[in-house]
Parts: C-alpha cells; sequence; structure tokens
C-alpha cells in the first residue's frame, strides 16, 4: 500500500507536471476574457498540493498493513485485462461477432471453468444475438472486420 | 445589474392561482383544470394511448442501454414527424425523454452499470442492495420514486409552470456558477473515509473535462492532435469503466473462488416500513429536482449527485449510504425524474431547451411549425394540454412496465459471475461505442476500468470523479461568462443575491461535512482509545 | 533477335493491359456517374438533431428520393467541437460521392482560419447554399434602447462596460461584433455563449445587455427581443421594421448560410448531379412551403457562387482577425 501510494503521488505529479506544461503551449485569443490555460493550470496545483498532502499522511501513519494485491491476483487480473485489451484491439480485424465469440469463450472458461462446449456454445448465442440486435435493430454499425461480420 | 425594474417579476398570488396565459391574463385553478381534462380528452383516443406507450417503452429501452441516451433515440424517431400527426408524435418523443429516466436504474442496480450520468448515484447503493440479494426491493423502489416524483412534477408543471419559466430566467451565468460551487461542494461528503484522495479523484475528473474544446474560447486542449479528443472524454465511457470493468477486474479473484458466487433473492418488493422510510426522501427529491430543474445547466445527473447528498445528511444512518441504504435509490431516482419533467417548462414556455434531448424534440416542433413561447398556447391549446396530459398517463404507464419486470431483472443478479461478467464486459463494448460509433470510446472505457481497479484497490473513490467530470464544463463556462458580463470580477457572485445564497449554502455544506467528518474521527479515536491526529 | 521479339511483344501487351485498365476505369467512373447514386448517400451531420441544420436537411430527405434514383438520404451524426469534428469528416470522406454534409458558414471559413485547423476551404466542393440567416443586434424589450442611436448612446455612457451575447469565438457573431464595434466607434464587453438557446435565454433574463445573434433567434423570442438593426443589405420581409445598418450609415453586412458540400476530389459529373438535383429541390413549392413553416429563410446560391463568395469572405475575415490580434 506504502509504495502503491508513493507511486501514485508521483505520477500525480506527472501529470500535473505535464498539464501545466501542455496549458502553457495552449493559443490564447485576446478580448474573450480569461484564457483556456487557467482553469487546467490551477487545477494542476492543486493536484500537486494534494499529491503532496497524500505523502504526509502516509508519513504520520506508522507501518499500514502490508500489501493490497498479492501476486496471484495480479496475474489473475492482468489476464483477464489482457484480455479486454485484446478483445477491442483485434475487433476492427475480425469482426464484432468473432471477437465476442472469442471473448465470451475464454472468460467464461477462465473465470468459471466450465465445459468447453457450454462456453463455446454460450458464446456463440451471445456473440449472435448481440450482433443482431444492435445491428439490425438498432442499427449500431458494429465493426465488420475483415471476415465482414 | 442591467435592468433595476426589469428583474422584478410579478409572482402568483398565493399557490393556487396559476397563469398559464403568458401574455397577462389571468387564468385560475378551475379553468386550469378544465383545460388539464380537455388535454386528457384528446390524449385518451386509442391512437394517442399506442404512441404515448411506444415511447415511454422505448424510453425504457434506451435508458437501459448505455450509449444510446435519450438524444439518440428521440433523433431516431425523429422522421415519425414527418408521417404522424404533431400530439401522436410529441407525445411519444416527449415519452422518450422521461422514459428513459425510468430505464437507467435497471442496469446501474443489477449490473453496476449505469444507464446515463443521472443513475451514477443509484448505482451506488443499488448495486450493493443487488449483492446482499435485495435487488428487487431496490428496482421496484426505484420505479415507485420515479413515478411519485414524476407525477407530482407533472401536477407542478400543469399549474405553474409560466411562473416557474419566468423565474428560471432569473438564473443567470452568476446563479449558474455559484449553483455548481455549491454541487461540488458535495464532493467533501462524498469522499468517503480520506478527504484528501476524494480531492484528488475530483480534480482528475475536473482535468478530464477540461479535455476537449474550452467552451468559451473554442480553444481545443489536450487534443494532442486527436479529433476524437477534440470533442472530448464521452460521460458514458468512463462510467461505463470506472463502475462496470473496475468492478469486473475486482471480482476476478472471486469469481475463481471454489464456491460460486451465488445471491439468494430476499423478497422482491421493499417492506411497508422502507417505503415507510422513503416518504421523505421522495418529496425531497421532487422538490430538489423540479426547482432546480429549471435552472439551465442542472441537469439530472446533477440533481440526482444532490439528492443523494441531501439523504445521506438528513439520514439518521448515514454510515448506511454506499452499502445499500434504500433511500440512496429512491433519492436519485426521484430526483431525475423530477427534473426531466421540469426540463419542459422552459421548452414549451420560451422555446428554450435545458438538454441536448430536448433540443432535438424542439426540431421535431420546428419542423410542424409550432412555434414555443406564449404564443403557442394561444394558438395551439389543444396540442399543449395533450401532451401534458399524456405525461400523467406516460408515468402510470411506465410504473406498469417497470413493476411486473422487477422479478424478471432481479434474477439476473442470480446468474453465477463467471457467465455474468463477459455479458458485461460485452454489454459495456455496445454501450461505449454505441456513443458515437468510434472504437476511441471503448478504448478509454477500458483505460478508465483499469483506472478504476487501481482506485478500488488503493480506497480512492470514483464518485468525486464523476461528479467533477459532469460539472466541470458547466462550471469553467459560467465562471468565465460571469467574470465577462462582471465589472468587479469575481464579486459578482456575492452581489447577486441568488448566487450569494448558493454560495452561503455551499459554505454551510463544507462547514457541515468538515464538521461531521472531524466529529466521526473523535469518536472513532476515543472509542478505540488511540489519540486523535 | 527472338528475345527482341518477345520483349517486343511483352512491351506491347503490357501497354495494351494499361490501356485496357484505364479504359475501363474511365468507363467504370463514367458509368459510376452516369448511375449515381445507386445506394443510399450518407449525409453528415455536424451539430445534434434538433437545429436548424438538420430541420433544413430533414425537409431536404422528404423530397430527396424522387430527384436521387429512390435512393434514401441517410444521416450520420458527427457532432462536436463547435461543427469542427464533422466538417473534418466531410474533408476526409471518401470522394464517391455517397458521403456529402450539410455545413454552416462562416464557420466553415472562420474554422479553417483557426490555430487549431484540421482542413481547409480547399478540400471542399460546395455543392449549394440553402439559407440565409442574417445577423440581427437585439436588446431585451424592457429595455430602454429603442433604436441604433440610443444603442451607441448606451455603449459611450457605459464606457466598455456594455455587455453584448455572442454565440462562439472566431464565429460569423464575434466577426461581426468587431466589425460592427469598429464601424460604430464603440467598445462593449463580448460575452461568449457555446450556443443560441443559452445566448437567448440570458438576455431573455436580463443578464446581458444586448445580443448580436440570427433572424431565427429573433423570430422565435419575437416576444421578449427588440431588433435593433440588421446586418443585410435590405430589410427584411419578416422584420419589415428593423432598419438595416446600411440605411443608418454603417457598411455591415453579416449572416449565417447553410448549404451542402461534398469532399474535394469528387467527380465532377457526379458533383453536377448532386448539385441539379439539389437546385431542383430548392424550387419545389412543396419545399419552400415547409421551410416557411419551419421558421427557416430560404435563399439558394449555386455551388460555385457560394464557393467564390467563402473564398472573399476568407479574405476579409483574416483581415480582421489579424487587425485585432485574435491569431
Amino acid at each position: 500500500m506504502r509504495a502503491a501510494l508513493v507511486g501514485v503521488s508521483v505520477a500525480l505529479w506527472c501529470v500535473s507536471g505535464l498539464v501545466i506544461w501542455e496549458a502553457k503551449r495552449l493559443p490564447v485569443i485576446p478580448g474573450t476574457g480569461l484564457g483556456p490555460d487557467v482553469v487546467p493550470f490551477w487545477l494542476a496545483v492543486l493536484l500537486t498540493v494534494f499529491a503532496a498532502v497524500l505523502l504526509a499522511e502516509l508519513r504520520s501513519k506508522k507501518g499500514k498493513p502490508a500489501s493490497v494485491v498479492d501476486t496471484a491476483e495480479l496475474v489473475e487480473v492482468g489476464v483477464v485485462f489482457l484480455l479486454i485489451v485484446l478483445y477491442v484491439a483485434i475487433i476492427s480485424l475480425v469482426g464484432y461477432a468473432a471477437s465476442t465469440f472469442l471473448l465470451v469463450l475464454l472468460l467464461m472458461r477462465r473465470l468459471g471453468r466450465y465445459a468447453l462446449w457450454k462456453c463455446a456454445l454460450s458464446a456463440l448465442l451471445v456473440s449472435v444475438a448481440s450482433a443482431f440486435a444492435f445491428r439490425q435493430l438498432l442499427q449500431v454499425p458494429l465493426p465488420p472486420g475483415l471476415l465482414g461480420f | 445589474m442591467p435592468f433595476g425594474s426589469f428583474c422584478r417579476y410579478p409572482y402568483p398570488p398565493g399557490c393556487w392561482g396559476s397563469d398559464w396565459g403568458l401574455s397577462g391574463k389571468q387564468v385560475g385553478f378551475m379553468e386550469t383544470v378544465g383545460y388539464l381534462l380537455h388535454g386528457f380528452g384528446t390524449v385518451l383516443r386509442p391512437e394517442n394511448v399506442f404512441y404515448c406507450f411506444l415511447g415511454v417503452l422505448l424510453g425504457t429501452l434506451v435508458g437501459v442501454l448505455p450509449g444510446i441516451g435519450p438524444t439518440a433515440g428521440i433523433a431516431m424517431l425523429l422522421p415519425a414527424t414527418t408521417v404522424l400527426d404533431p400530439v401522436p408524435a410529441i407525445i411519444m418523443l416527449a415519452g422518450i425523454y422521461y422514459g428513459a429516466m425510468y430505464g437507467g436504474s435497471t442496469t446501474a442496480i443489477v449490473v453496476n452499470i449505469p444507464g446515463e450520468a443521472a443513475s451514477v448515484p443509484t448505482a451506488v447503493d443499488g448495486y450493493q442492495m443487488a449483492k446482499q440479494g435485495r435487488a428487487g426491493p431496490a428496482l421496484a423502489m426505484a420505479a415507485i420514486s420515479s413515478f411519485v416524483a414524476g407525477t407530482l412534477s407533472v401536477i407542478g408543471l400543469t399549474f405553474f409552470a409560466p411562473s416557474l419559466a419566468r423565474f428560471a430566467l432569473r438564473f443567470g451565468p452568476p446563479e449558474v456558477c455559484a449553483l455548481m460551487v455549491l454541487a461540488l461542494s458535495v464532493v467533501i461528503n462524498l469522499s468517503g473515509r480520506s478527504l484528501v484522495r476524494g480531492l484528488i479523484s475530483a480534480c482528475l475528473g475536473f482535468l478530464v473535462a477540461t479535455i476537449g474544446l474550452d467552451p468559451i474560447t473554442g480553444v481545443a486542449r489536450f487534443s494532442f492532435g486527436s479529433v476524437e479528443l477534440m470533442s472530448g472524454i464521452e460521460f458514458i465511457s468512463v462510467i461505463v469503466g470506472l463502475f462496470a470493468i473496475a468492478e469486473v477486474l475486482s471480482n476476478v479473484r472471486m469469481a475463481q473462488a471454489a464456491e460460486v458466487f451465488k445471491v439468494k433473492l430476499a423478497g422482491l418488493m421493499p417492506s411497508w416500513a422502507e417505503i415507510r422510510a422513503c416518504m421523505g426522501t421522495m418529496l425531497r427529491a421532487t422538490g430538489i429536482g423540479f426547482f432546480l430543474g429549471l435552472i439551465p445547466g442542472c441537469t439530472p445527473a446533477v440533481c440526482s449527485f444532490l439528492s443523494y447528498d441531501i439523504e445521506k445528511r438528513v439520514s439518521k444512518e448515514p454510515e448506511k449510504f454506499g452499502r445499500g441504504a434504500i433511500q440512496g435509490v429512491a433519492g436519485p431516482e426521484g430526483a431525475n425524474n423530477a427534473t426531466s419533467t421540469a426540463g419542459f417548462i422552459p421548452l414549451f414556455c420560451f422555446g428554450i431547451p435545458s438538454a441536448p434531448a430536448l433540443a432535438v424534440l424542439l426540431g421535431g416542433l420546428m419542423m410542424y411549425g409550432l412555434q414555443p413561447g406564449p404564443t403557442l398556447l394561444e394558438k395551439h391549446p389543444q396540442f399543449v394540454w395533450a401532451v401534458v396530459a399524456s405525461m400523467y398517463i406516460g408515468n402510470v404507464m411506465l410504473l406498469v412496465l417497470n413493476l411486473p419486470l422487477v422479478p424478471l431483472w432481479a434474477r439476473v443478479v442470480t446468474i453465477p459471475y463467471p457467465i455474468l461478467a463477459p455479458l458485461i464486459v460485452v454489454f459495456c463494448f455496445l454501450g461505449a461505442f454505441s456513443v458515437r460509433m468510434k472504437l476511441f470510446d471503448v478504448w478509454v472505457a477500458v483505460v478508465f476500468g483499469l483506472i478504476g481497479w487501481f482506485m478500488r484497490k488503493l480506497d480512492f473513490p470514483s464518485m468525486p470523479l464523476i461528479l467533477a467530470l459532469i460539472l466541470g464544463g458547466t462550471f469553467e463556462q459560467a465562471l468565465k461568462q460571469s467574470l465577462s458580463m462582471s465589472h468587479t470580477g469575481l464579486l459578482i457572485l456575492l452581489q447577486r443575491p441568488i448566487a450569494a445564497a448558493f454560495l452561503g449554502l455551499a459554505a454551510v455544506s463544507v462547514a457541515l461535512s468538515v464538521y461531521s467528518r472531524w466529529r466521526l474521527r473523535e469518536r472513532a479515536a476515543t472509542f478505540l482509545g488511540e489519540e486523535a491526529d | 533477335m527472338r528475345t527482341g521479339t518477345t520483349l517486343k511483344g511483352a512491351v506491347l501487351l503490357a501497354a495494351a493491359l494499361l490501356l485496357a485498365v484505364v479504359a475501363g476505369g474511365c468507363a467504370q467512373k463514367g458509368a459510376k456517374a452516369r448511375d449515381y447514386p445507386n445506394k443510399p448517400v450518407t449525409m453528415i451531420q455536424i451539430f445534434t438533431a434538433g437545429g436548424p441544420l438538420d430541420v433544413q436537411s430533414r425537409v431536404v430527405e422528404k423530397y430527396w428520393k424522387e430527384y436521387f434514383n429512390n435512393q434514401p438520404l441517410v444521416f450520420d451524426y458527427k457532432v462536436g467541437a463547435g461543427g469542427q469534428v464533422g466538417m473534418t469528416e466531410i474533408a476526409r470522406a471518401n470522394p464517391d460521392g455517397y458521403t456529402i454534409g450539410g455545413f454552416s458558414f462562416p464557420h466553415i471559413v472562420l474554422q479553417s482560419l483557426g490555430p487549431q485547423a484540421t482542413f481547409k476551404l480547399e478540400d471542399f466542393a460546395f455543392i449549394a447554399q440553402l439559407v440565409c440567416d442574417p445577423t440581427v443586434l437585439a436588446v431585451n424589450k424592457n429595455s430602454t434602447i429603442k433604436t441604433l442611436s440610443d444603442f451607441i448612446a448606451e455603449a459611450n455612457r457605459k464606457n466598455g462596460e456594455m455587455t453584448v451575447g455572442i454565440v462562439g469565438t472566431l464565429s460569423g457573431h464575434h466577426l461581426a461584433l468587431l466589425k460592427m464595434t469598429d464601424l460604430l466607434n464603440i467598445k462593449v464587453k463580448p460575452v461568449v455563449f457555446p450556443g443560441s438557446a443559452d445566448c437567448n435565454t440570458a438576455l431573455r433574463g436580463g443578464h446581458i445587455d444586448a445580443q448580436v445573434g440570427n433572424l431565427t433567434d429573433v423570430i422565435r423570442n419575437q416576444d421578449a427581443f427588440r431588433p435593433i438593426a440588421i446586418a443585410s443589405e435590405k430589410r427584411h420581409p419578416w422584420l419589415p421594421d428593423v432598419p438595416t445598418f446600411r440605411e443608418l450609415g454603417y457598411d455591415l453586412i453579416s449572416d449565417v448560410r447553410r448549404g451542402y458540400a461534398a469532399p474535394a476530389g469528387i467527380d465532377p459529373a457526379i458533383l453536377k448531379k448532386l448539385r441539379d438535383g439539389i437546385t431542383a429541390i430548392c424550387q419545389k413549392p412543396e419545399y419552400l412551403e415547409d421551410m416557411k413553416k419551419a421558421g427557416l429563410w430560404v435563399e439558394f446560391m449555386s455551388g460555385e457562387e457560394f464557393y467564390q463568395f467563402a473564398a472573399r469572405f476568407r479574405e476579409e475575415a483574416l483581415a480582421i482577425i489579424q487587425k485585432h490580434g485574435l491569431i
């Protein structure tokens, strides 16, 4: 927890720095009152202050309880997150229906360890039904990908 | 102030007087009732009843789906204005708008995916109730509260619309700015255990709100050359990521546990005790939503957050909020319905749309050549009263539609998590994608999903982030406009009575929150026998 | 020698193939133009549904099929960044003629001049102008200002503290305000609103002293606004009592025009078809009736003329912007 919070404070300082730098580069159009850089600048300043307070709070508390997340959980979450990222990444390549099928299949298998055929069947159902509902009924142009569906 | 005498509007005498005759004619209570009954006569024809039902049904569906909001729903059905008469068409489109507020709570409660920003506070306590097996009471309470608030608001609209509309005109940029300060001060109450984490969360939300075009100068901020970023970060992506995807990531471990994560349903309807406990909540929510909803910039989302805050303050058990307090569902749901109904007041009285969906509806009126304003009532009284009457019927239909579906929706919670989680991910994709049909929004949702997971692990509250995201743009715009209008810089906020009143309330709210946090820490410290920091 | 012949033969064959491909392509292009459109045409909408541009497009859509091979006109909303997102989409769209878009002038010119422009005027081929919305200076009905001279007097009396509402920075209204203050030799405080609904509400509520807005807004709010002067060449039939800036001695012409455009690389034959079709629709009496009902003032201008107009305006706008140091 300590390490994570220190990391967060440092990250917040970096974000503030980036915001201030970017804000200063914005074009200011005279005669229109407060420029576009004012609000982000002061927000970044506030963020820096709060990040410092966060660190200070850490200092004052003695030995906080150990870790927030053990390695096993980190791995599990990482895998699921990776699956989600891959899902969105390949969707424009293989199309909505195919990638949804793969996602549901893999996630169900990984999270619930059901029989492969059960996962496959549910995945098929979900991908076809949702593709139909959104493409046909709601006219949402889901990415067709190279495969066309 | 520009016009001294102009700023004092005539108020109706007493509370029964109403003056729908905006051209100065005073119209009495009985006459209004007469007009309303006439309106019912028009609406209760089979054709109009059908379109009313279609409108509220579509509204509910549109509300359930994140991504396709009432704006898109109304826009999709706008071509109906070329084939239908004005009365059934507008009844249907109006039904979509206030019906969407009923639907948003369903997915918020059952799978922690708010259908739109106005359902975010509902998701907080509603989902906790669902995890405890009380999804049924939560859903039912949401529907009941929406009905009560919606109906009471339509009654307010019937009798007081013109005076309220004129009163609402007194809220200029300084008043809106002060109201935003009041709404932002609510952040302190929503910060949970650690105030500084809540404040950091709010700052981040505000910064995300600045991405896109500056509301006044139109300069693109933090867009890094991308046209998508130039239009800003979509709410729905952030909400879907922070709530749903982060939840899925947090539950991964638990889903794989040896025992399947199962929830047993404990009852499908709220108990009488619970309903009684919510009576005050529903009335307060109606008040907040209806009156604040008249102010430009005060969207259903803002009012639902404010209602949540008020409920937490007046409750005898504030610690239950965030863990499944039923008032935390009744309040926001009632408030967002009251606000959506109040939105029709400036629309019909002056043609001022207070929400994008209403702007689309206004376009529909334009197609018929119906110019909203004082002349609308004089020239087309039948039309106006028919639409008003349809709102009463619409609310009843929505209650009848939603209550019987409660058992069905409640059972979604009993689906084993390993099956539910992938469905949620797919649903999130569809929701985020449907907003602008761009994959970019989905990536934003995924990124916020990761951020949301980190925030949960490190105990950073997400409500302040969302609230700041919702309010940031309006606040900045109102602030800059007030400064443009003012001869005295920021002091304009204190020189105008309504703005000063809001700022005063904000100060009181901050003081009370800080005090109660300090008291809580003192109590906890003495209880645990440690020294207070 | 044999290799020589084979080589010659190969070159000839290649040339013949190339010729065939090119000819086929041209023929296809001709064929494409001949039976254009043979599938639905997408119109990119740059502002949200319900606004004047959208209403205008819906009226056009009503009559589209009979002039365009019975193919429907499909709307695609790409809103954001004050129209810039949509206009960029139009500029970058496939120039096969199946994607066109509605746009607003002078937004299209001014955004192309702005510090963060993502397109140029040359990226578009204009199809036609459909409506023209002159700029009107208006005050609240309860105000003491009744004529333009009152307005100038009041502005001088307030010594630069008079608040005038406009919609958008670097927009048509902003430019009109700058030109107006130059011509009238006064100083005012502009208050910028992101949309006309907000600006109208503020004027109605008396939070700003005056507004530089569109004719449509003034007509819509006739019960609460008093128009002082209109920036058109002649008095407008919908506001016959309002003097023009010209007759009062100030040469101020400013308006918002809305029309349709296609991406620049479009096949001229297809562009001609689009232009002819839209021109025909705009002459139908039913169309004129519908537009009047919707409160939109029809003023047709052909695509080429509109483009020249826009190009001339660009020069003028650049001069004003640079004079006031806005970029």
